[in-house]
């Protein structure tokens, strides 16, 4: 037997964690639900309701958006009434703030700028913020990274990727 | 045909070098994903969920059903030798697996796991082809208000079964029921919530919302821990148990072995609770209590039993009734819609080659677990020197196309990054993922089933309690009743909350 020392997961530096008092956090929590509940409580009432012998498309999400609202308050209430120097809870480290924003920036130029380009420069950057692998190095796995998902899915898989700005060279 | 006439021509697919391949495929890929931290089956299986669009539904469904069986199988090894469940089922594991490692007894603690897991997967194999053709036979009879009782009840015994705070378990069942009514109403068409999106007409994409809810915020998570790991690391020759380990888990395999099949029907988190209740009457029935949590190994023989064992049971109410009982098992009813097959009461009947090819399929994964497991195990424990910062891209990138090639819109993309930010934020405060998955799941055929049935009884409410439905009532009632008790008796909530927190 012999001990060995392992990288994983790779030293991050959270220099950004948000301290956040888990009971307002539970509150807000809470009441982002209720607000969600009444939306759909609200919106179903354009639905054609029918009648409780025979529910119409309405009644469904009139009486779960209710139930939802119901249960937020029911929460927020537990929570309010529990201790008031509940732990804290750490949100926002950096490298889960750049891979949520980066999967944002992804999802919205993804059909416009093309599969490869979008996940290729996704990747890279991923490396470079989160992996600390130098650029150089980070770009050149992307792009076999890429000839890689263009095989697998396009070739092999039959995916139709959009192309978007690399039109007329793939 | 009779069942043995089917499970031959079921051997005869499964056995065929494309759905070997794929079995294989699924099983490694399903270790990998068992022994990488954060990774569990359900991501695994959402992951690579899109790669078996392409296939054919035999075999898209034997590559997610192995990859389901892998992750039971490779949990079990980052417990032993690094103190990490890789998934929820393997905590029980850590506790005497790793005291086992520590003492230079690593190689037996991964060799009984990998027994007992072959013998636990086996053995629910069975239970599978035993129970679910007649379990189907008897669904056709009944009607839609008794399909109505069933999936309330699942929606009940997964909030009763849980770990969490029940008043949030429920809240999230019943978001993922609201969730479930986007889309165009199944009986009249109109449109609901979608505004004028006619992307939204199917609802929210199933595929999107579990890799979101599930794969997303599950890395999202994984991304804040800065901690490194240190793995022990066995040598093949040390993994022979002695025959005093033999003496001592054989009876643990044996009862680990009927708790995973009785818990493994149960809907909610049966095959974690089945790992504590295993633990639990292990060291009840030990001749030395004290030894356990010390490197007993019946502490380790029990609830990898267990644990394995559910997953040919859980696989019961998916195929006979078709109603997913865990995340993982609702993966595969999404699978097997996308391919065309409707799973339930009719499956066997109309595809008996996809249903009975699923067994001999698993009969040959878990074969394949077995070997794959033991003499590989120092290549699985060397995935864990690849820093997570390094597999996050990947991981992001096989999701983002598997999402997208679903149904080719970026709206799909879009829904999986914000249900992930979604997801990972109701888990930061409490919140569990799996209720409202199951939900989803469940929520538009509990809709149209409780219309349907009021419409054919002219909005008479008795017929939710009609004779078939008061059976059905009686008995899952009576099987929740059992579990809760036997949860209560062994202290689940707050014992196995202690567990989770020690590993």
């Amino acid at each position: 037997m012999d001990v060995v020392q392992d990288g994983n997961p790779a030293r991050l530096r959270g220099a950004w964690p948000l301290e956040c008092c888990s009971r307002k956090g539970g509150l807000a929590v809470s009441a982002l639900l209720a607000i969600v509940g009444g939306f759909f409580a609200i919106d179903s009432l354009t639905l054609t309701f029918g009648d409780l012998d025979l529910p119409g498309p309405g009644f469904f999400p009139f009486v779960l958006g209710l139930a939802l609202i119901g249960l937020s308050i029911a929460i927020f209430i537990q929570t309010y009434q529990g201790p008031r120097d509940a732990p804290k809870v750490e949100l926002g480290h950096s490298p889960v703030l750049i891979a949520f924003i980066g999967l944002c920036v992804m999802a919205g130029f993804f059909e416009f700028a093309g599969a490869l380009l979008t996940l290729g420069t996704f990747t890279a950057a991923m490396l470079v913020l989160i992996g600390r692998v130098r650029i150089v190095p980070a770009i050149l796995s992307s792009v076999v990274a890429m000839l890689g998902v263009w095989f697998a899915f396009k070739v092999l898989l039959g995916v139709q990727l959009p192309v978007g700005l690399l039109e007329g060279w793939l | 045909m009779s069942s043995l006439d089917h499970l031959i021509s079921g051997f005869a697919v499964a056995l065929t070098w494309k759905s070997l391949l794929y079995c294989f495929i699924g099983c490694f890929w399903g270790t990998i994903v068992g022994v990488l931290p954060g990774l569990g089956p359900l991501a695994g299986m959402t992951l690579l969920l899109p790669l078996t669009f392409s296939l054919d539904p035999a075999n898209g469904i034997i590559m997610l059903t192995s990859i389901f069986s892998g992750a039971m199988y490779g949990g079990s090894t980052t417990s032993i030798l690094v103190r990490i469940p890789g998934e929820a089922a393997s905590v029980m594991t850590c506790i005497d697996g790793y005291e086992m490692a520590r003492q230079g007894r690593a190689g037996p603690a991964l060799m009984v796991a990998a027994v007992g897991s072959f013998i636990g997967g086996t053995v629910s194999i069975v239970g599978l082809m035993l129970v679910a053709p007649p379990l189907a036979k008897l669904m056709i009879e009944i009607g839609p208000s008794v399909e109505v009782v069933l999936v309330l009840l699942s929606l009940a015994v997964i909030s009763f079964v849980s770990a969490g705070s029940r008043i949030k378990t429920v809240t999230m069942i019943v978001l993922g029921l609201v969730l479930g009514t986007i889309g165009m109403d199944r009986l009249t068409g109109e449109a609901r919530f979608t505004f004028g999106n006619l992307g939204l007409a199917d609802g929210l994409s199933f595929t999107a919302l579990a890799i979101g809810l599930f794969g997303i915020s599950e890395i999202l998570l994984n991304l804040e821990n800065s901690e490194t790991i240190k793995a022990i690391a066995p040598r093949l020759r040390d993994l022979l148990p002695r025959y005093s380990d033999l003496r001592e888990s054989a009876p643990a395999i044996a009862r680990g072995t009927v708790v995973g099949f009785i818990f493994g029907i149960i809907p909610g988190v049966s095959h974690v609770v089945s790992t504590f209740v295993s633990y639990a009457l292990e060291k009840r029935f030990a001749r030395d209590p004290s030894q356990f949590g010390k490197g007993a190994i019946a502490g380790v023989a029990g609830p990898e039993t267990a644990n394995n064992a559910t997953t040919g049971t859980a696989m019961i109410p998916l195929l006979a009734l078709g109603i997913p009982s865990i995340p993982a098992t609702a993966i595969l009813l999404s699978a097997l819609m996308i391919h065309g097959v409707q799973p339930g009461p009719l499956l066997i009947k109309e595809h008996p080659d996809v249903f009975w090819s699923l067994i001999a399929a698993m009969y040959v994964g878990n074969v394949m677990l077995l070997i794959l497991n033991l003499p590989f195990v120092g290549l699985f424990v060397n995935l864990l020197r690849i820093p997570y910062a390094y597999l996050v891209p990947a991981i992001l990138v096989i999701s983002t196309i598997g999402v997208y090639s679903v149904g080719f819109k970026d709206a799909d993309i879009w829904i999986m990054v914000l249900s992930g930010g979604a997801g990972y934020l109701l888990r930061k405060f409490g919140y569990e993922m799996a209720p409202l998955l199951l939900a989803l799941v469940l929520g538009d055929r509990l809709e149209e089933k409780f219309r349907l049935a009021l419409t054919m009884s002219s909005g008479d409410y008795s017929t939710f309690v009609d004779h078939a439905a008061l059976i059905v009532i009686a008995l899952a009632g009576g099987l929740l009743l059992l579990v809760q008790g036997l949860a209560w008796a062994f202290g689940y909530r707050k014992s196995y909350a202690d567990a989770a927190e020690r590993a």
